[in-house]
């Protein structure tokens, strides 16, 4: 195996653990505002990780920086839905569990 | 068995379950949620089969604007906690048993036609130069079935006109969200806004030698009004009616005009001349993307009880 695909190969092992633990928290935690930390986390580190793991594959700059993209992008999105969806649970006082 | 076979099965598996799930879920709006997800996991499954347009036209029509669509109604109704109401007996076996028909029919036609294809792919391939567009799908689209896809617009256009025939004359079709947005979805939607745009240029204009084109470009611009429609600033409510109608109509009246400019030179409806085919198939496609993106904007914008086409509340 190559340093190339043994770096993409621990870097996904490590954005799964994120994913992992973001499900996770997703099912466990009590409430909107902690499910959005765990989730958020999966979103941002974990796909972050996953980026950086595939620069190691790509053939071109340019494909490389498509993948950078993409990941801005959804940094953007999760960050911005993120932030309405804690305001409009404080608004709701969704106090709900389970 | 191979790694791709598994994700395969596990996909297709993850397809069914999400599938199954969104029609019993115990809560609607769970359904709905589950329903968009659904429309994810199946452009994946176009992903694995080879077909990138048909991703792309899934993820963001299917799961897209369908999906916003459909929550925004589950909103209107009041349905974010209401139970789905449990089927009687009869109905129940009857849309079980439905299904079940429907599916069996979809396998026997695709047997059917996976076995007797013969050399359509390699025809299709042979003809290419011809077309003036190197991506066989949009070749298909637009030059060998050009009356197919002449007539989808027209769908479209005829769903656009039923939306807005349930307005009173003059009354505006295009809802306002009225509620004061953070700073910070308006901050995003200013970075998102242009790279949307470029994004739906880029598809266009990549319809012609790859993945792309007029619908797929039409359903990203279509998100981006969407998302200002939200935000409380509707694109389709900054254009008069008059410019309004003539952009949703320019999509099915630019393709039947260029399928006669070909006529004239001398060929058959949509036969389109060799040497003139790729500049005439980006006319129609321009004018097609512009077409579906008003429509399908339409198709949100104006949604909500007709008479409170300016109550809507916080999304």
């Amino acid at each position: 195996m190559s340093p190339r695909d043994l770096a993409t190969v621990l870097l996904l092992l490590l954005a799964a653990f994120f994913f992992v633990a973001g499900v996770l928290g997703i099912v466990r935690f009590p409430d909107t505002l902690t499910r959005l930390h765990a989730v958020t986390k999966a979103d941002n580190v974990g796909l972050g990780l996953v980026v950086f793991a595939l620069l190691f594959q790509a053939d071109s700059f340019l494909a490389g920086a498509k993948l950078v993209l993409i990941w801005i992008l959804v940094l953007i999105a999760s960050a911005t839905s993120c932030y309405l969806i804690a305001g409009a649970s404080l608004l709701d006082g969704d106090e709900e569990s389970g | 068995m191979t790694l791709e076979m598994l994700f395969d099965m596990a996909l297709v598996g993850a397809v069914v379950v999400a599938a199954a799930y969104a029609i019993n879920a115990p809560v609607l709006i769970a359904g709905v949620f589950v329903y968009i997800v659904f429309g994810v996991l199946l452009s994946l499954v176009w992903v694995r089969l080879g077909a990138p347009d048909l991703a792309i036209a899934e993820a963001a029509i299917g799961a897209g604007i369908t999906g916003a669509i459909v929550l925004d109604a589950a909103r209107q109704m009041g349905m974010e906690r209401r139970r789905n109401p449990r089927l009687r007996r009869w109905p129940g076996w009857l849309s079980w048993a439905a299904t079940a028909a429907v599916g069996v029919i979809f396998a026997g036609v695709f047997l059917t036609v996976s076995e007797g294809r013969g050399d359509l792919p390699q025809r299709v391939q042979a003809e290419l130069p011809r077309v003036g567009v190197e991506n066989e799908v949009t070749a298909v689209l637009l030059s060998y079935r050009g009356y197919d896809t002449w007539f989808e617009v027209g769908v479209l256009l005829v769903a656009a006109l039923g939306v807005l025939a349930l307005r009173a004359p003059g009354e505006s079709p295009a809802r306002r969200f009225r509620w004061d947005p953070p700073a910070v979805a308006d901050g995003a939607a200013d970075m998102l806004v242009p790279g949307g745009i470029l994004m739906a240029g880029y598809l266009l204009w990549q319809g012609s030698r790859g993945p792309g084109g007029a619908f797929q470009a039409g359903a990203v611009l279509a998100a981006i009004a969407v998302l200002l429609t939200l935000l409380g600033r509707p694109p389709i409510a900054r254009v008069s009616d008059r410019a309004r109608d003539a952009l949703l109509v320019v999509g099915f009246a630019d393709f039947l005009l260029v399928g006669l400019v070909a006529v004239t030179l001398g060929g058959a409806l949509f036969e389109y001349p060799p040497a003139w085919a790729a500049p005439m198939i980006l006319v129609i496609e321009s004018a097609v993307a512009v077409s579906v993106a008003v429509t399908l904007s339409l198709l949100f914008a104006a949604g909500g009880a007709a008479g409170d086409a300016s109550e809507g509340g916080v999304p």
